[in-house]
């Protein structure tokens, strides 16, 4: 019996998801040549091994994870910021946020660039995807209640950036999560 | 009236849901925010989620370079025509991978290779200056130089068609007449103040790193002798070459004696 799997062509794959792959990359590393650095990376990885995308309607999330596979691997070459150290008091972001929220896409990148790479990727994961927190633990392979908690002070953190004249108050410390 | 903040953890449940989705049915979420009153958590999710949907917005507001699907495919293409090479540099655990590496499984040359990295800028400065004082008739490849002359005379194939393509505006592109089928990777580099890329390259056994830094508006070293020839030097096991197109120049650094070098040019400037 012979198994019918969809013929899935690599060019129709970059051809539908190039833009998107390197918005993705872009957020994540911030620059336009990293960012198609690490998209041509993802494409190549894509291409070796087209075999594993049994459904071509989920295209999409699969090179999404090649991206941050590819990613995972680049970050090991910086000197990351340990999510850790990078603390942030819920209780002092204002409960009032704003009405008609405009978000500028330039500070956008750069509050995502001041992100530790563990929030960074919950972050991305929430907006980017539109993953629901327990999809992100399963994708990062953390408990439910870390990724509630790096989403909340990420995402309180990216408002301080965006909305904020002042930037709320971080203090450093051996945080817990 | 419900002055009071909510506490962390409520927020932290109200955080996770994504607008225009019930995630406050969860029970992760539901727990928690079973201990605020109703109506502040009501407002607070509208306001969460009015905020939400615009950082989506301008989540998705980035501009995609132009030509990027073709150079995409120009690439895929490439690596078509050397599949071998990069399927036996998977099995050696390339950074080129879907999966993770497995447990275990070291890179055979992955480890010795940020030493070679390291040392590969510094050598290529002092090559810089090398190449301008060396008369060509000392060097010791000159049949690999007589090999690329032949390359480019008669596959028609010239240093200026392989010049830099730019890359997201400043950041060139061109091998300078380097195999494409060897480059196994990329990275964004500054040598002299001058932004460029440094290509990874990998022909069997034998890997390299091609840097390629445009030569407009340099700040490093004059640059007199360097030719168009690549002209190479070997020296404590590594040899470095260099070569210009006008455009950019290009110095690559391997591993090895000059054999090393010349396999990562095309197969048929050999023959």
């Amino acid at each position: 019996m012979t198994e019918s799997r969809p013929i899935v062509e690599i060019g129709q794959i970059v051809s539908e998801h190039h833009a998107a792959v390197y918005r993705y990359a872009f957020r994540l590393v911030g620059t336009v040549c990293d960012a198609e650095d690490l998209t041509q990376q993802t494409f190549l990885a894509a291409h070796q091994n087209l075999g594993q995308l049994r459904e071509p309607a989920h295209a999409r999330a699969w090179l999404f994870t090649i991206l941050r596979n590819a990613y995972g691997k680049l970050k090991t070459k910086r000197t990351p910021l340990l999510a850790e150290s990078y603390e942030i008091d819920l209780n002092s972001v204002a409960e009032e946020l704003p009405a008609e929220p405009l978000v500028d896409p330039q500070r956008l990148q750069e509050a995502i660039d001041e992100l530790p790479d563990e929030f960074k990727l919950v972050v991305l994961l929430f907006y980017f995807e539109g993953c629901s927190y327990r999809e992100i633990a399963e994708r990062l392979t953390v408990p439910t209640g870390t990724v509630m908690s790096r989403l909340a002070r990420a995402k309180a953190r990216l408002r301080a950036k965006l909305f904020e004249p002042e930037e709320a108050p971080i203090s450093v410390s051996a945080g817990n999560e | 009236m419900d002055h009071e903040p909510l506490s962390s953890e409520v927020m932290s449940a109200l955080e996770a849901c994504r607008p225009g989705r019930q995630d406050e049915v969860l029970p992760e979420v539901a727990n928690r925010v079973a201990q605020a009153p109703p109506a502040q958590v009501a407002r607070m999710r509208r306001s969460l989620e009015r905020v939400d949907r615009a950082i989506m917005a301008a989540m998705e507001q980035v501009p995609v370079p132009a030509g990027l699907a073709e150079r995409l495919l120009e690439r895929l293409a490439a690596a078509d025509q050397g599949s071998h090479e990069l399927i036996a540099h998977e099995e050696t655990g390339s950074v080129l991978t879907c999966a993770e590496p497995a447990a275990g499984r070291a890179p055979t040359w992955a480890k010795p290779w940020p030493l070679l990295a390291g040392g590969a800028l510094a050598l290529a400065a002092s090559l810089l200056i090398a190449v301008a004082v060396w008369p060509r008739e000392s060097l010791q490849l000159a049949d690999m130089q007589t090999q690329i002359r032949a390359f480019y005379a008669a596959d028609g194939h010239s240093a200026a068609a392989n010049s830099a393509r730019s890359a997201g505006g400043s950041a060139p592109t061109g091998l300078g007449g380097v195999s494409p089928e060897s480059v196994v990777g990329r990275h964004a580099i500054e040598l002299f103040a001058r932004g460029g890329i440094a290509y990874e390259l990998a022909h069997r056994r034998t890997r390299g790193t091609l840097y390629v830094v445009p030569l407009k508006a340099w700040r490093g070293p004059t640059l007199t002798g360097l030719t168009a020839i690549p002209t190479a030097h070997s020296t404590s096991g590594t040899t470095v070459v260099a070569w210009t197109d006008n455009d950019n120049a290009y110095f690559l650094v391997a591993k090895g004696d000059s054999r090393a070098v010349w396999a990562f040019f095309p197969r048929n400037a050999v023959s």
